[in-house]
């Protein structure tokens, strides 16, 4: 339609008229890449997979990684459903965008055209799970309470969906089965975090106070006191004053 | 690949290991209908522990109980497909001819 409009101004009022027209139209598809210069279309679907790769690795703290053979239908639902049970979600990856987002994870965006080729993170430890049919099943919250009773659901049915790795926490903490058996026998974060505080319990009073001393930290404490002191004198003339 | 005449098959890697390709690809070429039927597969994992006892593997079993083992890390997943497609090929024309 803008193209026959704009062939109908030439007609009209000459060459100067379509040169106009043609610079405004280009100008405008200038501002639309400029908010944001991608490798490949801004609304390609290769550029919106790519950024939903980094919204699940971002946003899930524990993913795990499966081969999957060809499910069909009915297989296809039970192990979403059965994913879906232990609180996880199934994703299938296309391996090679989803390479290119590995490759490009220091990026804050990875599809970013400018980003600085010497950068890139060649050998991520995540790489070589990616021969093959691969799927991600992430959760929102780490519980290896969860993890466990899908990995001993997935036993029954071993051929068809096995987990071959896992990405804990940060992009390059990568668990391989030997470490994700260990993990899925721990208890839960609050369980640890109550541990954690149970043991400073023990050592709190005497305890506590002595290594913290022995730690030379007493130095620390010193500053602290006697930057307390100065607040409180410091406060004191001006609650007088208040009065 | 010829995958009608396989009856077992076990396949044995480390799936972070160069021979995850060739494995992965094969127990993916699998049709699901036949693998609820007529073949029976096991997998197993390699892990960092188990890497020094046992080396990849993968063992087909054929509907004339032949046996054929082979090393996924030697071999890309075209060979290994070449590779038992002879005796499928053989297999396929024995059945022809006795179905005549």
């Amino acid at each position: 339609m803008l193209f026959s409009k704009n062939i109908n101004m030439t007609k009209n009022n000459g060459i100067m008229s379509f040169v106009f027209q043609f610079c405004k139209y280009s100008t405008t598809t200038n501002t639309i890449t400029a908010q944001r210069l991608t490798i490949k279309p801004l609304l390609s679907r290769k550029t919106l997979l790519v950024d939903t790769y980094k919204d699940l690795m971002d946003k899930s703290p524990l993913v795990l990684f499966a081969h999957y053979n060809n499910l069909n239908k009915t297989e296809n639902k039970l192990f979403r459903d059965l994913i879906q049970k232990n609180n996880g979600k199934l994703t299938v990856l296309r391996n090679n965008l989803f390479k290119v987002y590995l490759k490009n994870s220091k990026f804050e965006d990875p599809c970013f055209k400018g980003n600085d080729k010497k950068k890139i993170f060649k050998n991520h430890p995540l790489l070589p799970l990616f021969k093959g049919p691969t799927c991600a099943i992430s959760f929102t919250e780490v519980e290896p309470a969860n993890v466990k009773a899908l990995f001993t659901a997935l036993k029954k049915h071993n051929d068809k969906l096995f987990i071959i790795g896992a990405r804990l926490d940060n992009n390059e903490q990568v668990l391989d089965l030997d470490k994700l058996n260990e993990f899925k026998e721990l208890p839960n974060k609050s369980a640890l975090q109550q541990q954690l505080l149970g043991l400073l319990h023990i050592l709190s009073g005497a305890g506590l106070v002595n290594t913290l001393e022995m730690a030379g930290t007493k130095n620390l404490y010193l500053t602290l006191k006697s930057h307390e002191n100065h607040i409180k004198k410091s406060e004191e003339p001006e609650t007088k004053k208040e009065e | 690949m010829i995958t009608k005449y396989f009856t077992k098959i076990l396949t044995r890697f480390d799936p972070f290991g160069a021979e995850a390709k060739t494995a992965r690809l094969f127990l993916s070429s699998i049709p699901p209908l036949q693998r609820n039927t007529t073949t029976s597969i096991k997998n197993e994992l390699l892990t960092n522990n188990t890497k020094g006892n046992q080396k990849p593997l993968i063992k087909v079993t054929f509907k004339d109980k032949k046996e054929f083992e082979y090393d996924p890390s030697a071999l890309t997943f075209k060979e290994l497909g070449a590779l038992l497609d002879r005796h499928s090929r053989q297999l396929s024309l024995k059945e022809s001819i006795e179905n005549q």
